[in-house]
């Protein structure tokens, strides 16, 4: 047959051709739908996070430029993530469709034709899922934005518009997807003979090489990911670190996944006695065929799996543990801090009796102390010069010399120091040694207080935590500050020791929100003008900007939870199927050859099981590593609470669990539709 | 007492939804004794797949009796059935059915496997039949890094290894090339020589010739048989040949089936 054709003939064929394309799509709608499905979902969270991002409010409102460069930084990723999980998705399709394009071109229809064939199918792809898409984040990316508002705590009451960027973006941005796609396709029918696209769902797969070699480093390598999460410390490398070991990790699941369980399984296929069982012998031939091919497939699922119970733990417990943060951070309502020189006790008092009364207010919490804040290199029980050579960076610390009078008044103790005795208070790990040298002089620790209202601790805060010696008196207090001047080279001490000897107040006020905030607001603005004046912090403010940030970051995680498991969900039944197909055939012959249906139906049921269950296996323990290391992150937004976070994490493994088994449970009675020949 | 006898057989295939049906056997009756070799001719739609696919007890027929060793297949339990068809029966098909997932030698085992055989009996009943078949090289491979050929050698050997009463073989030679096939029927002949009772359908004259009986189906019932007799297989293929064109020449409709001829 020589493609020669007439001019009435090509007249036909092109007539046919958007038929066969609609056809290709109708009758492979298992494997299509789906793809549709995932195509307008991914449309969708693009298109609304473009539409939010696009509107002038977000960067109108007060405040939203943490959620605006979060937001941006988010469709960046999403971009990153939905290129290739596209990409996979449609050359699994392809992967499926090879045999019947075979057929089309056996039965004359020219590379050329096949080519056009794709590309209206790409195009009506792309036409539905970009409408599918868009239309859906219409209506649903005004309910989104409020969601967002109120995680950031932003007002809600805005208008919230369209513009036409965010469609024009979308658009351009999933063309170039689709285009990619096409691409692929198209390479895929330009470099294939037919006799073997009509033989490529046949064909076996090689088996890896170097199997045991690749298993242990499999081993090696995941270990060393492990390794690495849980003995991160908080410091400058973490992120370096949490890349290495997100890397590493996936690295090693792959490993093992494709090396590793064929190699389990071949050395149990070794074992004659127990291989040529009738039970063992369809489920490790089975699992053996399963593994080769679909070992890649099990690694995805795994590490989309770990991605979405990580987001979700970190999402949960950050929405759980925000005014955790927020108390930790911010303990008062407002600070203010003076020279201690100009500082005068009376006018401020009475500047806070006037504004309670023309507010309306209480003054719930009034901490007033002095102290001097020194920067201290630490070696042992031993602080000195700061950034010594000895010391390396981390090991740095601001040391605030505190009053025994303030700390009793404060804290309601009775503590009577000796001349050569302090009370040390830690806000991160405990100091631990029972004497302590301050520029070479050598006190006893009377006692290392285990808390301190104007700094809370927390035992893991090994990056910012500062030190508190609580001193006898004046006397000790300005030996020991001359003692660091010396040590520092510090000339002029007067000038450096007026500077450094602060008053600090601390105030909670009750009330009304807007009333409290003029409150506030007015105190602020009359310290400016006091003497001595040396700062002022609007905690409520500051709060106010860290739950934006965390909003805007909840915001992120929670859509992002959902697209991992989107990618999650189809990449599972996209296996299932393919698995399905596969059986179908060996279904029937186990059958002819005197097998019954029901025991092939068990054994295949017990593979599929054991095999659908190994990635969730692997991800509850990635994930269990990647725990160690969320803790240490978690210290660098103040989130201190281990407790919350790993109850966190149970509940979401445990929910995950569910929504997996559910899947499992869907995707398998699609599997048996199949190898029953019922959903063709 | 003859090894296996059809008596009366009718098939009748009623669509899932509606009264559409279709008689795809009407009375069949024939017998085959130990040892025989027995090829079933018919055109295309004739019901020979269907009458097969009865007497290896993978379908039940809508009346009538098969009988193998004096035994009802009708009254085995479905439970046991597979058991029963492991046991006493060998299948070689068309498309040789070979599982991918396993190589040749454990697509050999199967059977055994799932009837509890043990491993150096499984081995023991190998060797020779290998040999015979002329796959003892090929055991460690998988079915696609083999020919059509080789497959079909091996599907045999699979057959034969569970020591069956009679091998059911449809169209075995269908998926082949004539050099392949000839290698085939060649080795029926051997081992139908040794005494193992085959029934095989075919399209090929070519491959009914080697028979010892050929028996012809026409809508659904035996219309004509030929024994060999003392006669040679050149002899054989006239008398098939000929009795074909009988055969094809009583239909109205005026198609004539020939596919199997030119093998
Ligand atoms: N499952 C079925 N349901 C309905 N009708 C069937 C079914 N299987 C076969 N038939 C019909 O029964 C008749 C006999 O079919 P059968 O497959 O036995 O023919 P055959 O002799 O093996 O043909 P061929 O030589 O082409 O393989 C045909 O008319 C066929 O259409
Ligand atoms: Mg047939």
């Amino acid at each position: 047959m020589k493609p020669t054709a007439t001019g009435e003939q090509r007249a036909k064929l092109w007539k046919i051709l958007p038929g066969l394309a609609w056809k290709g799509v109708g009758s492979n709608g298992t494997v299509y739908y789906p793809y549709f499905g995932a195509g307008i979902f991914s449309v969708f969270t693009y298109f609304v996070f473009s539409s939010i991002l696009h509107n002038d409010i977000i960067r109108i409102l007060p405040r939203s430029a943490y959620a605006w460069i979060m937001l941006q930084i988010g469709r960046g990723l999403l971009g990153i993530i939905l290129l290739p999980f596209l990409f996979y998705a449609n050359s699994f399709l392809i992967k499926r469709r090879k045999k019947e394009i075979g057929l089309y071109s056996i039965l004359g229809l020219e590379k050329k034709h096949i080519g056009i064939m794709f590309l209206t199918e790409t195009v009506i792809t792309f036409g539905v899922v970009l409408a599918g898409g868009i239309i859906s984040g219409i209506i649903l990316s005004k309910f989104l934005f409020l969601l967002l508002l109120r995680m950031t705590g932003m007002p809600v009451d805005v208008e919230f518009v369209f513009y036409p960027a965010a469609f024009a973006e979308t658009a351009v941005f999933f063309f170039w997807v689709y285009m990619v796609n096409l691409v692929y396709n198209w390479m895929q029918i330009g470099k294939s003979r037919p006799a073997e696209l009509l033989s490529a769902s046949k064909k076996g797969e090689r088996e890896p090489r170097f199997l045991w070699l690749c298993a242990a480093a499999g081993v090696l390598v995941l270990g060393e990911g492990y390794k690495i999460s849980m003995e991160s410390r908080m410091d400058s490398s973490i992120f370096t670190n949490f890349f290495l070991a997100v890397f590493l990790v996936i690295v090693g699941t792959y490993l093992i996944f494709t090396s590793g369980s064929i190699a389990f399984l071949k050395l149990l296929k070794k074992r004659k006695g127990f291989y040529y069982r009738p039970a063992n012998f369809i489920t490790v031939s089975g699992m053996l065929s399963r593994m080769k091919k679909n070992a890649a497939s099990l690694v995805n699922i795994c590490i989309f799996s770990t991605m979405v119970i990580i987001t979700l733990v970190c999402t949960s417990s950050l929405y759980l543990g925000m005014d955790g943060v927020l108390y930790f951070n911010y303990p008062f309502d407002m600070d203010a801090h003076f020279r201690e020189s100009g500082f005068r006790e009376e006018q401020s008092g009475t500047k806070l009796r006037e504004l309670e009364e023309k507010y309306g207010l209480q003054v719930k919490e009034n901490l007033n102390y002095r102290k001097i804040s020194l920067g201290c290199g630490k070696t042992g029980n031993a602080f000195g010069v700061e950034f010594a050579e000895r010391t390396r960076q981390e090991d740095n610390y601001r040391v605030n010399l505190l009053l025994e009078e303030d700390y009793n008044r404060m804290e309601n103790r009775a503590a009577s120091l000796g001349e050569e005795e302090v009370v040390i208070y830690s806000e991160g790990a405990d100091f631990g040694y029972s004497e302590v040298i301050f520029s070479g002089k050598e006190f006893t620790v009377k006692e290392e207080a285990a808390e301190l209202r104007i700094a809370p601790k927390a035992g893991k805060n090994s990056l910012s935590g500062e030190f508190f010696l609580i001193v006898r008196d004046e006397g000790v207090w300005n030996g020991l500050a001359d003692r660091w001047m010396t040590e520092n080279g510090i000339e002029d001490k007067e000038g450096f020791l007026d500077e450094r000897t602060e008053r600090v107040l601390r105030l909670d006020v009750e009330g009304d929100a807007a009333e409290k905030a003029a409150f506030i607001e007015e105190y602020g603005s009359w310290c400016s003008t006091q003497p001595g004046y040396a700062g002022f912090s609007n905690n409520l403010e500051n709060r106010a900007d860290s739950r934006e940030m965390m909003g805007g970051l909840l915001f992120i995680g929670v859509l992002f939870g959902l697209i991992f498991l989107m990618c999650l969900l189809l990449i599972m039944y996209y296996k299932q199927i393919s698995e399905g197909y596969e059986d179908k055939e060996n279904f029937e012959v186990m059958q002819k050859v005197g097998m019954s249906g029901g025991e092939i139906r068990k054994t295949v049921h017990k593979q599929i099981l054991l095999v659908f269950y190994l990635p969730l296996f692997g991800a509850v323990l990635h994930t269990a590593a990647g725990l160690f290391m969320v803790d240490k992150l978690f210290g660098a937004i103040y989130f201190y609470d281990t407790r919350l976070m790993v109850e966190c994490a149970a509940g979401t493994v445990l929910l995950f669990a569910a929504v997996y088994g559910l899947s499992y449970w869907y995707t398998a009675s699609v599997y048996y539709g199949i190898v029953n020949g019922k959903k063709e | 007492m003859a090894l296996l006898e059809v008596r009366n057989v009718k098939k009748i295939y009623t669509a899932r939804l509606g009264a559409v049906k279709v008689q795809a056997l009407g009375d069949v009756n024939f017998s085959v004794e130990e040892g025989e070799y027995v090829a079933i001719m018919g055109e295309s739609g004739s019901g020979k797949t269907t009458l097969l696919n009865i007497l290896a007890s993978l379908d039940k027929a809508t009346s009538g009796q098969v009988l193998l060793n004096g035994r009802n297949l009708a009254g085995i339990r479905q439970k046991e059935l597979c058991a029963f068809r492991r046991e006493h029966l060998g299948f070689v098909f068309q498309d040789f059915n070979l599982l991918d997932s396993l190589s040749l030698r454990d697509n050999i085992f199967l059977p055994l496997v799932l009837a509890g055989t043990g491993y150096e009996e499984m081995e023991r009943r190998l060797e020779p039949l290998a040999a015979k078949l002329e796959i003892a090289d090929l055991l460690n491979k998988y079915p696609y890094e083999v020919s059509g050929g080789q497959k079909q050698r091996a599907a045999v050997c699979r057959a034969l290894i569970t020591k069956p009463e009679i091998v059911l073989a449809d169209e075995p030679t269908g998926a082949l090339d004539s050099k392949a096939s000839n290698r085939l029927l060649k080795l029926f002949a051997d081992i139908n020589g040794e005494g193992q009772t085959i029934l095989m359908v075919t399209h090929s004259i070519q491959a009914a010739s080697h028979a010892g009986r050929v028996l012809f189906i026409k809508d659904g019932s035996v219309f004509h048989q030929i024994y060999r007799g003392k006669q040679t297989d050149e002899e054989m293929y006239k008398m098939i040949s000929d009795a074909l064109t009988v055969l094809t020449a009583n239909r109205n409709d005026g198609s004539v089936s020939r596919e199997g001829e030119a093998g």
